[in-house]
Order: C-alpha cells, then sequence, then structure tokens
C-alpha cells in the first residue's frame, strides 16, 4: 500500500527530495504539496474501508487461482504491519518529521493506514479462514525489509545472525503444519493434466525421425528398450481406416511414437478459439471487473464507529515550526523572488561617440577581409549565348575535381526567371566563404597596375648617336668552308680572313677583290695583323704551326725594309734555347712570303699581338698553354707554368703591361712587369668565350657562351657594371671599334649587335651603354652563325664572317 | 660578453604563434577558440619565413599574431566562455541527478554576454562598418529564408528575416540601389550608403537544402556576430534618417504574406515635433496658472501650436497623392513616405518614379517590391499596394501602369487593361542600364535579350556583348533619362516610343550623366562611339557653332596621352553643353590617319623598343613577358567569345530561314 501510494502521488513524492536542500528558496512550496497530502490522506481514510474489503476477496480468488502477485501480498503485509506498529510509528513520527524526507513521506502514509488498520481488523472478524490464511503469510513475510529474503543463510551467519533472528524463518509448530497443508489444494497425479507430465515412450529427442526409417526400432524407451516400429499401414489402408473411422478427423499423427492421437475436446476447443482469433483459455474473461484497491467511493456507513482522533483537529505542531522558520527566512531576506532580469536595451547608437577616447587595438595593422568576386556575365541566368559552355567544356567540367575548376557552377540559360530553380550550392558556398574568412591567412598583395610599355627603359634615339654600321655593304666570297677568323690590316686598306679550308685570304675592303690566298695543311684557326703601321706583316696560325707572313704585294717599301731587317736582327741574336722552335721556312714557304714559322705542341686557337707590334701572344687549348713571342728577339716565354683554370682567351691591355686571361669562369688580369695578379673578374657566366678591352683601358667586355655580355668598368667592383642579354644562342666575339664610341657582339643566333658606349673622363660619371642597331644577315649552318667580328680601324665600319662562308663589311 | 640568445625568443619567431600554442595559452577548447577568432575577427598570418618561426620546419602550420592572441587573453568574452563552460557542468550535473530545482535555477542563472565592445572594437567608424557589410548582410538574407529548425531557434531565423527587411527598407527609403543581377546562383543586389558599395546576395526564396557537411557551429558564430552588427548597423542607418527603430510591423499585411511590406517606417522628426509641441501645452498648462499674463500668452502658444499641427497634417493630406481613398488619409507615416520622396528626388534613384507596377503571382515579388521601390516606383497586387493593405485593389485597378507578369500569355483579365506588360527581367535590366528601356524588347511572351553582370568593368580590349553595346545606345539616344509622362500615350505607340522619348529629352534640360556610364571607362565610350558614328557625325556638323571648342579639346587630347585626362576633357565638352561624341570622334579620325603616314616611323619604333628591350634587367623583362602573356590571353578568350557569338548568330539566323520556309 505504501508503495502504491507513492508511485500515486509521482512527483509531489519526489519534490521534497530537491526542497531540502534548496530550503531558501522553494520550502513555501514544500508546505503545499504537506497540505494537499494530508488532504488526501484524510479521505482516503474514508474511503479506502470499502475498498480493503474488496481487495481481500480479491486476494483470496486470485490465491486459489495460484496467480498471487507480489505487490499485493507486500500490499497486505503491510498492512498488518501497521496494524502492529501504529502507536508507534506515531510516536516516531516528530522524530520521523525532522528526518530525510523520504522517510517522512514513509511516516505520512503510517498515519492515515493506521486507520486502515482498523478497517481491516473489521473484516477479520467477519471471514477466518481468510484470517488463518493472511496470519499464515504474515508469519512468513513479517520481514524487516524485503532484500533479506535474497540472503543466503550462510552469508547471514557471518554476521552471527540467523533468520530466525531476524523473523524471516519463524519457528513453527508441526500442527500448525499439518492444518495450513490441508488447507492447500491437492494435487491430482493424473498424466493427461499436464503437457509436461505425459510420458514420452520415445526418448530419441529432437532429431529426425528418418534416422530410424532402416531400423526395425524407432527409438528407444526410457528402460533403453527398443521401442519395435508399429506395422505402418499403406495410404489405401490408411484411406480405409479413415474412412471407416468417424473420428479421423480429429485424429493427429504424432510422428515421433508413430502414433495416431485423438484429440480430446478440450484440445479441440482450443484449436477452435484460437482459429476464431479468441483467447485459448475458455473461462479466461479479458473484461474482468478491475481491483479498486484505492477507490474514491465513499463509504456511506463508516466501517468503524472509533471518533476521530484528537490530532486531527489540532494544528500540527511541526508544520507550524516549519512554516515559521520559512516566515523567518522571508523576513530576514533570506528568501526572496529574484527579481526579472532587466531587459537591456541592447541596441543603441554604438558609433556616436567620439573614437579619440576609446582604446582601440591600433598595435597591429588589421587586413579587411577580401570582397568575394563580384558575378560576371556567365552567372547570369540568362547570359549572352557565346558565355554558355559547348558540351565539350561541360564535360571536361564535370570531370575536373572540385578545386581545380575556374568556375563554380556551370553557366546555364533558363530564359525566363520563372524556370530558375534554387541554387542548391548556395549554402556550401556561403560556408566556403566563411571558412575563408578566419581560416586563411591574409596578407596584402601589391598589385602591378602599370602600363607594360613603362617597364621598357627610354634609350637616347640612335639617330642621335649616329655614326654605326647599319647595312651590308660589300661581300668577301671566296671561302668554301666556315670563315673562322678576320683581321683588318692597320691602314684599313686590306682584310685578312682565315678559314676552315685552310686558307687565309688577303681582300681589298673597298672593291671585295681577293688578292692573295694562302694555302696551309691545317685549318686556320687564327690570324692577325701586326698592329704596327710601320711593319707590314701578319701572323697566322694553321694547327699547331703558327706562321708570319709579310705580304709583298700590299706592303710599301718603308715597311717591307723595316719588316725584313726586325726579322733578320731577331733571328741574329735568337737565343737558341727557346720553349719552342722558330724555325726558317722552306723555300717554298719562302715563295709564299712566309718568314718565320714557330711549331707549338698543339692547335693554336688564338694569336693576338701587343699593341707596339713585338710581342705576340698564343693560345693553345688543347694542352691549356699560353705562350707570348717576341718577334725582335725571336725567342718565346711561357707567362703561366700551369695556367689556374682552363684558358679561354687571352689578352694585352691596351695602355698598361697587363695581361688579361680569360679562363671558364673569372678573367685575370696580370701584371707583366711585376710579375702578379692584379684583378679576377668575375662575369658570373658559365663558360667565357671571348674578351675585349676598351681602348682606353677601364672597361672590358666579356662575351659567353651562355648568352651574355658583360661590361665591366675596372674602377669598379669585380662584378659586372651591366649584363645584356639579348642573344639567342651562344656569344663568340665581343670586340671595340678603335675609332668610335662602339662596340659589337656576334652570335651563333646569326645576329651582329651594335652598341654604343660613351665612356666619360669623368670617374663619377658610369658609362652610357645604348644598343643602336641589330644586323642580320648572315645565315646559320650547322648551328653556327657569325663567328668573328671587328672594327675598321678608322671608320664606322665592322666585318664580320660566319659558317655560312660569308665575309660581310656593314657601313 | 652578452648573454647567450635563445632560438625562437627573438625576432620574427617571437612575433608568431601557433595555433595550438595559442589554444594552450588562452586554456580554451578548439571550437571555442575557433568563435572567439570568428567575433574578434582574428585571422591567421602567413609568416615571411616559416623555418624561421617553426624551429626549421616549413610543415603547414596556422600562425597568429602573438599580440593578437595577447588581446585575447585580455577578451571578456573569453572569461565568459569560460563560465558558460562551468554552467554547462554544472547543469550537467544537476540533471543527471535529477535535481530539477538547482538545473532550473542554474539555468535562470546562465551567464549571458554582448558583443557590443567587439562592433566598435572591429569597426572604429561607421564606415568601416558598412564596408565589411557585405558578407554579413548575405549571411543574413540566407539565413532568412532557412527553415526554423529546433537547432536554429530561439527566434533566430525570424530575428534574420527581420535585420534583412529593415535594411532593404532603408535601400527603399533611401532610393540607394545602384545594381540588381539576376544570376543563377541567386540575386545581386549593390547599394550605395555613405559611398561605400554594398554588394550581396539573397537567394531565390525556396527551400534550401542545408548540406551535411557544414560545420553549423561556424555558421552559427558568423552569424551570431553579423546580426549584432546589423542590428547596430540598421539603427544608426535609421536613426541618421531620422526614422524610429526598429519598424513596426503591420500585422495584416503579413498575414497577407507581404512579407517585406509589412514593415511600416515612420519618421521620427515630424510625429514627434508634434507630439512634443502637443506635450508642451500640457506641461505649460497643468501648472497652476501663475500670471494671467503668462497664462494668456500660453493659451495663444497653444493656440499657435495647435494651428500649426492643423497645417501640417492638411499639408499631408494634401500631399498625398493617395488621398482619394479615406483610409490612407488617415495614416500620418505613409504621408510622410511621400513626402520623403519628394525631397528626395536629388539623393537617389528614381527611375521609376510614375509607375505603379502589379506584380503577377508568379514573379518574385520579394525581389522585384524592393527593386521597384527603391527606385521610386509602386507595387501592388491583389489587395497590396505599395506597403500597406488596400482590399479593393485587384488588376484592373487604375493606378497600375505596368504590369510584370512571366508566363508565356497573360491572363485575359490582364491583357484586357491594354497596358503594358513586360518580363521580370526588365525591372533588373532598367536599374542597371539607368534608363527605362524600351518595353518592346520585354514584352510577354517575347524571347528575352541576355540579362547582363552589371558588375563586369571592361578594361581595354575586353570582349563587350552585343547587348550591353545595345542598351548604352539606347541610353545615349534617350540623351537622358527620359521622363515618360504619360504612359498610356507611349502605350499606344509602343513602336515610336524611343522616337518620343528622344525628343522629350530636347526639350527637357540637360540632365546629369546616367551614373552607369562614370562606371564604365571612357575607351568603352570611345568603342561606343564607332558603332553611332554615323549619327555623331551628323550631328557634329549640325552644331558647327561649337567647332572652336571641339579643336580646342582636340588639341588637349593629343597633348595629354593619359586616357583618364581625354575623358575628363570630354566631360569638359559635355559641361559645355556640346554632343560630347563629337570630339571623341574628330579624334578618332585623326587616329586613323596618322598610321598610314608613319608606316616607316612605326617600324623604326618597333626596332626602337626591341633594341631597348635588350638592356631591360631580369626581373623586368620577366614581369613585361608575363604582362604580355596576360594582355594575350585575354584578347585569345575576348576573340573565342566573339567567334562564338558570331556562330550563334549564324546558328539562329538559320533557324529562322528555316522556319520562315517551312511557313
Amino acid at each position: 500500500m505504501v508503495q502504491k501510494l507513492k508511485k500515486k502521488r509521482g512527483t509531489p513524492a519526489q519534490s521534497p527530495v530537491i526542497l531540502k536542500q534548496d530550503k531558501d528558496l522553494v520550502l513555501p512550496k514544500l508546505d503545499l504539496t504537506l497540505d494537499t497530502d494530508s488532504e488526501n490522506e484524510t479521505t482516503s481514510t474514508k474511503s479506502d474501508s470499502d475498498s480493503s474489503l474488496k481487495t481481500v476477496n480479491g486476494f483470496i480468488v486470485t490465491n486459489n487461482k495460484k496467480v498471487s502477485s507480489k505487490p499485493k501480498k507486500s500490499a497486505f503485509t503491510k498492512i498488518n504491519n501497521s496494524e502492529n506498529k501504529v502507536s508507534q510509528s506515531k510516536n516516531s513520527l516528530a522524530s520521523e518529521f525532522t528526518e530525510e524526507t523520504p522517510q517522512l513521506a514513509d511516516s505520512d502514509s503510517n498515519t492515515d493506514i493506521s486507520s486502515l488498520g482498523d478497517s481491516i481488523q473489521t473484516t477479520d472478524f467477519e471471514d477466518q479462514n481468510i484470517n488463518s490464511k493472511m496470519s499464515q503469510i504474515d508469519l512468513k513475510r513479517e520481514e524487516p525489509f524485503e532484500g533479506v529474503y535474497n540472503l543466503e543463510a550462510k552469508f547471514l551467519k557471518k554476521f552471527g545472525v540467523t533468520k530466525e533472528d531476524l523473523g524471516i524463518e519463524p519457528v513453527l509448530d508441526f500442527q500448525t503444519w499439518v492444518d495450513n497443508r490441508k488447507n492447500l489444494p491437492q494435487i491430482e497425479p493424473a498424466y493427461d493434466s499436464d503437457s509436461s507430465t505425459e510420458s514420452q515412450e520415445n526418448t530419441i529427442g529432437n532429431v529426425p525421425i528418418e534416422w530410424y526409417a532402416e531400423y526395425d526400432h524407432i527409438g528407444y524407451s526410457r528402460d533403453g528398450e527398443k521401442i519395435s516400429k508399429p506395422k505402418v499401414d499403406d495410404e489405401l489402408d490408411k484411406f480405409l481406416k479413415d474412412a471407416d473411422d468417424p473420428a479421423a478427423l480429429i485424429k493427429i499423427r504424432d510422428e515421433l511414437n508413430q502414433k495416431d492421437i485423438r484429440l480430446t475436446d478440450e484440445e479441440i476447443g482450443i484449436i477452435q478459439r484460437i482459429q476464431q482469433g479468441e483467447f485459448p483459455d475458455a473461462t479466461f474473461d479479458p473484461y474482468e471487473d478491475s481491483v479498486e484497491w484505492f477507490t474514491s467511493k465513499t463509504m456511506v456507513t463508516p466501517l468503524t464507529g472509533a471518533p476521530e482522533p484528537k490530532s486531527r483537529f489540532i494544528p500540527s505542531k511541526w508544520e507550524h515550526k516549519m512554516v515559521m522558520r520559512i516566515v523567518r527566512s522571508i523576513r530576514n531576506g533570506k528568501i526572496y523572488k529574484k527579481p526579472e532580469p532587466k531587459e537591456r536595451e541592447n541596441i543603441y547608437d554604438i558609433w556616436s561617440s567620439d573614437l579619440s577616447d576609446k582604446n582601440l587595438q591600433n598595435d597591429l595593422k588589421r587586413i579587411p577581409p577580401p570582397k568575394a568576386k563580384l558575378p560576371e556575365h556567365n552567372e547570369s541566368y540568362h547570359p549572352p549565348a557565346e558565355y554558355l559552355p559547348t558540351e565539350e567544356e561541360k564535360k571536361k567540367w564535370l570531370q575536373m575535381s572540385r578545386d581545380d575548376r575556374p568556375t563554380n557552377f556551370l553557366p546555364k540559360d533558363f530564359e525566363t526567371l520563372r524556370h530558375v530553380p534554387a541554387y542548391k550550392n548556395l549554402f556550401p558556398e556561403t560556408f566556403q566563404r566563411s571558412l575563408d574568412l578566419y581560416l586563411a591567412p591574409r596578407y596584402q598583395r601589391t598589385k602591378l597596375n602599370i602600363d607594360p610599355e613603362s617597364l621598357i627603359p627610354k634609350l637616347p634615339d640612335p639617330k642621335e648617336l649616329r655614326p654605326f654600321p647599319t647595312t651590308k655593304s660589300v661581300c668577301y666570297s671566296g671561302h668554301t668552308d666556315y670563315v673562322r677568323c678576320l683581321s683588318v690590316d692597320p691602314t684599313g686598306v686590306w682584310l685578312l680572313t682565315g678559314s676552315e679550308d685552310n686558307s687565309v685570304r688577303l681582300f681589298e675592303i673597298s672593291t671585295g677583290f681577293c688578292l692573295k690566298v694562302w694555302t696551309f695543311e691545317d685549318p686556320v684557326n687564327a690570324v692577325s695583323w701586326n698592329p704596327n703601321k710601320d711593319i707590314c706583316m701578319f701572323a697566322a696560325s694553321s694547327g699547331e704551326k703558327l706562321v708570319l707572313i709579310v705580304p709583298k704585294q700590299v706592303a710599301d717599301l718603308n715597311s717591307l725594309v723595316l719588316t725584313e731587317t726586325l726579322l733578320k736582327n731577331g733571328l741574329a741574336t735568337r737565343n737558341v734555347q727557346t720553349v719552342l722552335n722558330w724555325d726558317k721556312p722552306t723555300t717554298k714557304e719562302q715563295e709564299e712570303d712566309i718568314y718565320l714559322t714557330i711549331d707549338h705542341s698543339s692547335a693554336i686557337n688564338q694569336l693576338i699581338w701587343h699593341r707596339k707590334g713585338d710581342y705576340l701572344a698564343t693560345l693553345c687549348r688543347n694542352n691549356n698553354s699560353v705562350h707570348i713571342h717576341q718577334i725582335s728577339k725571336q725567342t718565346t716565354q711561357k707567362p703561366f707554368s700551369k695556367p689556374n683554370g682552363l684558358v679561354q682567351r687571352v689578352m694585352f691591355h691596351s695602355v698598361k703591361p697587363w695581361f688579361l686571361v680569360a679562363t671558364q669562369k673569372y678573367v685575370r688580369i696580370y701584371d707583366l712587369m711585376r710579375q702578379n695578379l692584379v684583378r679576377t673578374l668575375n662575369p658570373g657566366a658559365k663558360w667565357i668565350s671571348s674578351i675585349d678591352i676598351h681602348p682606353q683601358g677601364d672597361n672590358i667586355i666579356v662575351g659567353t657562351y651562355d648568352k651574355k655580355v658583360c661590361w665591366f668598368d675596372l674602377d669598379l667592383s669585380s662584378m659586372p657594371y651591366k649584363t645584356i642579354r639579348y642573344h639567342e644562342y651562344a656569344v663568340r666575339q665581343v670586340c671595340f671599334s678603335k675609332a668610335y664610341p662602339l662596340f659589337a657582339s656576334c652570335s651563333d643566333d646569326g645576329t651582329i649587335m651594335v652598341f654604343h658606349n660613351t665612356v666619360y673622363s669623368d670617374l663619377m660619371q658610369n658609362p652610357l651603354i645604348v644598343p643602336v642597331k641589330i644586323l642580320s644577315g648572315h645565315d646559320i649552318s650547322d648551328s653556327l652563325g657569325v663567328l668573328d667580328v671587328t672594327f675598321h680601324p678608322t671608320k664606322p665600319w665592322l666585318f664580320s664572317c660566319g659558317a655560312d662562308k660569308q665575309v660581310y663589311l656593314w657601313t | 660578453m652578452g648573454k647567450i640568445k635563445k632560438a625562437g625568443k627573438e625576432g620574427a619567431a617571437a612575433k608568431y604563434i601557433n595555433r595550438n600554442r595559442a589554444i594552450k595559452k588562452l586554456q580554451i577548447s578548439l571550437p571555442n577558440f575557433r568563435r572567439l577568432c570568428i567575433l574578434k575577427g582574428i585571422y591567421p598570418v602567413e609568416p615571411k619565413n616559416r623555418k624561421k618561426i617553426n624551429k626549421g620546419s616549413s610543415a603547414p602550420t596556422t600562425f597568429y599574431y602573438v599580440k593578437d592572441i595577447k588581446y585575447l587573453m585580455h577578451e571578456p568574452l573569453l572569461d565568459k566562455l569560460r563560465q558558460h563552460k562551468i554552467f554547462k557542468r554544472k547543469l550537467r550535473r544537476a540533471v543527471r541527478k535529477s535535481e530539477w530545482t538547482k538545473a532550473k535555477i542554474l539555468k535562470d542563472n546562465k551567464p549571458t554576454y554582448n558583443l557590443d565592445h567587439l562592433i566598435i572594437e572591429r569597426y572604429p567608424t561607421f564606415v568601416d562598418a558598412l564596408r565589411d557589410l557585405d558578407d554579413a548582410i548575405s549571411l543574413i538574407s540566407l539565413f532568412s529564408i532557412m527553415p526554423s529548425s529546433k537547432k536554429a531557434g530561439n527566434g533566430v531565423i525570424s530575428q534574420c528575416k527581420k535585420l534583412y527587411y529593415e535594411f532593404l527598407h532603408y535601400i527603399i527609403q533611401t532610393n540607394s540601389l545602384s545594381k540588381a543581377f539576376l544570376s543563377i546562383k541567386g540575386i545581386y543586389y549593390q547599394a550605395t550608403i555613405r559611398g561605400q558599395k554594398i554588394t550581396w546576395i539573397a537567394p531565390y526564396e525556396f527551400s534550401q537544402k542545408i548540406p551535411r557537411d557544414v560545420d553549423f557551429r561556424v555558421m552559427w558564430s558568423f552569424l551570431e556576430f553579423y546580426r549584432n552588427l546589423l542590428g547596430f548597423v540598421n539603427f544608426k542607418l535609421y536613426k541618421d534618417e531620422k526614422l524610429t527603430y526598429p519598424p513596426t510591423i503591420n500585422v495584416e499585411l503579413e498575414n497577407i504574406g507581404a512579407s517585406l511590406g509589412s514593415l511600416t517606417i515612420t519618421s521620427v522628426g515630424r510625429v514627434e515635433l508634434l507630439n512634443n509641441l502637443l506635450k508642451l501645452d500640457d506641461q505649460q498648462i497643468t501648472p497652476t496658472l501663475p500670471e494671467k499674463n503668462d497664462a494668456q500668452k500660453i493659451s495663444k502658444l497653444s493656440d499657435l501650436a495647435k494651428k500649426i499641427s492643423a497645417i501640417a497634417s492638411e499639408q499631408d493630406s494634401a500631399l498625398d497623392p493617395n488621398s482619394e481613398t479615406p483610409e490612407q488619409s488617415e495614416q500620418v507615416d505613409y504621408a510622410n513616405n511621400d513626402e520623403n520622396d519628394d525631397s528626395e528626388t536629388i539623393k537617389g534613384n528614381n527611375l521609376f518614379k510614375n509607375f505603379t507596377f502589379y506584380l503577377s503571382r508568379e514573379v518574385p515579388r520579394y525581389s522585384l517590391e524592393f527593386v521597384i521601390r527603391s527606385a521610386g516606383g509602386k507595387v501592388c497586387w491583389d489587395s497590396y499596394f505599395n506597403g500597406e493593405s488596400q482590399p479593393n485593389v485587384t488588376e484592373i485597378d487604375k493606378r497600375i501602369n505596368i504590369y510584370v507578369v512571366d508566363r508565356p500569355v497573360a491572363s485575359k483579365r490582364i491583357s484586357s487593361t491594354k497596358k503594358t506588360l513586360v518580363q521580370p527581367q526588365f525591372i533588373y535590366d532598367c536599374i542597371n542600364a539607368n534608363v527605362i528601356l524600351s518595353f518592346n524588347d520585354y514584352a510577354v511572351g517575347k524571347k528575352l535579350p541576355p540579362h547582363l553582370s552589371p558588375f563586369v568593368e571592361y578594361k581595354e580590349g575586353d570582349y563587350v556583348p552585343k547587348q550591353q553595346l545595345a542598351i548604352e545606345e539606347y541610353a545615349k539616344n534617350l540623351g537622358f533619362k527620359g521622363e515618360i509622362e504619360t504612359l498610356e500615350a507611349n502605350v499606344e505607340n509602343n513602336e515610336t516610343s524611343t522616337e518620343s522619348t528622344e525628343i522629350k529629352s530636347k526639350k527637357g534640360s540637360k540632365a546629369k550623366k546616367p551614373e552607369n556610364d562614370n562606371d564604365s571607362g571612357s575607351d568603352y565610350d570611345t568603342e561606343l562611339d564607332e558603332m553611332s558614328a554615323d549619327e555623331s557625325e551628323s550631328e557634329a556638323e549640325s552644331d558647327k557653332g561649337s567647332d572652336y571648342d571641339s579643336e580646342l579639346e582636340d588639341l588637349m587630347v593629343n597633348l595629354d596621352d593619359d586616357l583618364d585626362n581625354s575623358y575628363e576633357s570630354e566631360l569638359k565638352t559635355e559641361f559645355e553643353g556640346e554632343q560630347y561624341s563629337t570630339s571623341t570622334d574628330s579624334k578618332k579620325r585623326k587616329a586613323s590617319t596618322k598610321p598610314s603616314k608613319n608606316s616607316q616611323v612605326n617600324k623604326e619604333e618597333e626596332e626602337r623598343k626591341k633594341l631597348a628591350m635588350t638592356v631591360m634587367s631580369k626581373k623586368n623583362r620577366k614581369l613585361y613577358a608575363r604582362m604580355q602573356r596576360g594582355i594575350e590571353n585575354r584578347k585569345k578568350h575576348a576573340d573565342m567569345l566573339n567567334d562564338r557569338r558570331i556562330e550563334a548568330e549564324k546558328v539562329s539566323a538559320k533557324s529562322l530561314k528555316q522556319k520562315s520556309k517551312k511557313k
């Protein structure tokens, strides 16, 4: 009953648990609940007397049916319990009130149970039988709490108590036990009453009966004897039998025992009821009247005539105490109603006040978020036809991964607005945008918004920098292979060209007439006029041989005499022990105006005269050796026993007694007098092809195989003052003009660049380098273009020779 | 000897902090850190050299400025977040223990916070806030059409809707909408407020599909901030415009379904002034009458005030053009509205000033109403007239000038009115071109001309769609914003509408040039001139008086190579009351003669350029090459588009021929 009561009350029963903890606030509520409870109880005391009778009856009925339920039992016992404890509980009420609230609820119920107990007593007198049974159950279940029932006796022993001590297992005398037993319904030992007790003859269990098909028995009995297979009727017999037997329809076959079983009427009834969808049990009444344990109906006549106890009419002292406590705490301000949170005016003019006094984060410059890209024509719902993608483009777009796509949508023409659907990617795109806003690092990029033409430097007009060679004017032909080298005589009348066809040709510059041809055994790699105007002589290299030739046809008498005396004197004063052998020419060679031959052990790649015409430097790249020959003394020196790196070019300084050696990556300048290194220039190139020095001697240009032309100012750093990259292929030769502020570079791309260069005597002013002309006319053969280029000594003319076997004069 | 320097304590390494360290330092969870970053507007930074900062590793790490994180440490919001964490823990505990009263008390004392200080911190000036409004309005407009789910509870969606509509109403009030574009993603709008161009996208109002892979926490954080921001911005905008904020919601209209129109805007000034005056009366009368003279004065004053109010109300009713109906005269608010319109003619765009549009059922009313009303037009549909409910309004209302219909054939009832019927694109194209375009092109059932983005700025060498040229030409022929006085006449001779407007344009004073022209560059104008060369030539002949001036201008033009300068001069010519095309045209002619003479010179120039390029630095040369590539690509793209256009035209011509043959 207590349990039921608890359940019925539901939440109010639980609320005291919380109330206790937050006394300050919600105690008034507690007061209320208490009130309501007591009211309910008073009503129930009056009303329940009737119902309690019913419950008792109900219990007996169910007990006979063996469907006793636990809660009912417990309820009963509780009632009896309370019967005994009424006085006790009344006494303990006061103390329990102050204790924990769950007990508080219990005590509540106890109070009203007292009256219930009275009512039950009355019923006891009416039915003795019931009483005896109840007492029996009471004895059994007079428990302090239910859990003890589950405890093992052993376990209890541990604590030194027996179940009897606890009052769980009361000691019964034999007579009462027998009496009780008599009252119990007798069990009838009938086999067919229950299916579980039905004898199973065959003990094979749940195995397919086919397994015994081959044997003459169908299984084993309980005693282990074989059960022989009964005689099996064939179908005809079966049929005839069935036809004869009126009960054939209510027989079923028991396969296990190979028997026919006749169904009883009860069983048939069950089957029929199941078929009809009814309850199998005929006696089961689904619409049985529910047992009203606690009814609201009040009885007209009370069960007891006892007067109302006094306590009913006296206000509870404890409740009063409780209420007063709350009243006190309200007066003291411990309990108060929280004021409603004031609605803050959450929107106002936030930008109204002056900014200067606000503490703003000015330390870090925040970059405002970049604006989203504005839509273009292709995003229109009805774009011009040209913005629609073709089928191919659509396919390509679909195949691309999402990140690679140039646009995140496919342009589509909907024609009218009513056809436009919701854009399904709008949410993801907005999400992406917000991700970008807080996840993407921001940085400011300075976007160049300049006219590309403004990048091109403004150069002085080339017209103002005239004269410089502009057009092809004379073509010197005759060579049958690459023309490797050329040299102009210091007077500017004659031109020498050396070629891979083993010949050196002498041309008259103005007419292009070939005056003489010298033919050698090996290709001519270098040819060079003596720069001294008084001496008429040139040097040429053919393979390993260096020859000195005095062309008698072009030499005037004075210079011829001078040259011959120079050579003769040299022969006289010649030191025999030189590095290389100075050979006298053979008679045949003498006919060819060859005066001297010097045999180098390796092929000569370059010849260069000192400006005074006495010294001649040769370079053999194969064995990496540099020789300096002195014509007047007919001696040879080897300035470097082991040059530092592969020597590409050598050069005498135009003013100072310096000697320039260009190795693969560096240009080194040596002082020949002091015998030391003056400077090292680093053009930053991978492979130097050529160098030349300005006539004033302060500037050097270096051409490289990696397409660069570097201008060095010797007064400045060892790095190039200017690097010009224009040629598409390797630069073969660079040269300065001696008479004009010009220099030229030629390259394998078949072009010659002509630059104007003004070198100022003022040291503070940087030299002015202006490209003035690109000369193109040479053809490219075997990926070789212009091989050599040189300026006329007095005029702004330029000579060039190339792999196309041509030699041109540009004026 | 100095102290040994430890790595990572000085220089760049001390300037940055990676995310994990930042979180550790702030002692918050990653989601909370994200939220804080979103609300504070803190973004990661890309250090110049990752290795120097990340202990030699170049692994992809997110870096923040140490200073930013330090600011976060002092952030009051951080404390609030922590409080919230504790609150959540306590609540969870109480609920788990079924301590409902405790839970309730906890819930009542839930820690709250506001973002006001963040807004003022991030946007110290109002203009700053306006500049960053694009994303805010886009997101709010998106959320305003979201289905309100359990997650989006607490009226967030409805608040978004309210804020968005408030903003739109401000634009309607000030007529500051400059561009509108119907894209496949949604409708783009651009409004110019305080010189700031605010562009946002509003989705088509269909139910949006909400994808699963979206982290809603991020979106909510952004939305939370934006909601606050837009609230303050709206307040400020309304206040500066002397309108009451928040605008009241007309429940009747809302029930009809006029979502945008259900807000009622009231201007503060007038109503309050009257109220104040009346209050003054009461205050001065109620004190126990001090002296007779004073009392007389006061009574006079009160009389005056009453008179003023009476006059004001009279004016209101007089100003109200719709005062025929008695309902309107009662509503002072609308009268005020109209007055505002009159005073703001100079201020904003009043393209549709004299038009009343009837919006058919199938058109997107939510957008069209906004666009039309912000261009000064009036909008109506069944029992709704321009922001007020008028139950007697139907399709055949006499005030309606134009019907906006988007179906192949208009309903009989509408077509029987014999008034202009246009498709919705007309409205948007007109707004973008800033002229009333020909109704014929947009007639119902007709194939629409392509709809172009007004946001594209044409540079030299860009492809310009044909439609753009056509619109520009049309606008130029109109001369100025054609003021069409009587629409009925226009409708009668639809074919000659352009001519009539032209005549009017000559009659009228030279109005200001449409804004759109200002936006597109002068190169573009010159191209236009080519198109209309014939006309302008004839015009040039007609007014010889100004030849001298034009010559002068030409000289100026020749002197200044800069395009901008030439544009300025064009403006000048315009100012002088001359057809601006003449000067440019003559310039063109001169330019065309030049190359024939100087082909030789050009060649030389070419060579000189080539030579000059040899002495360019490597960096410049590469840059130049890159730029050239860009120019080439642009040109290629333009050529491709042009080719496609020609092809498409051919195809359409063919199909037309075939059709005619079949007939």
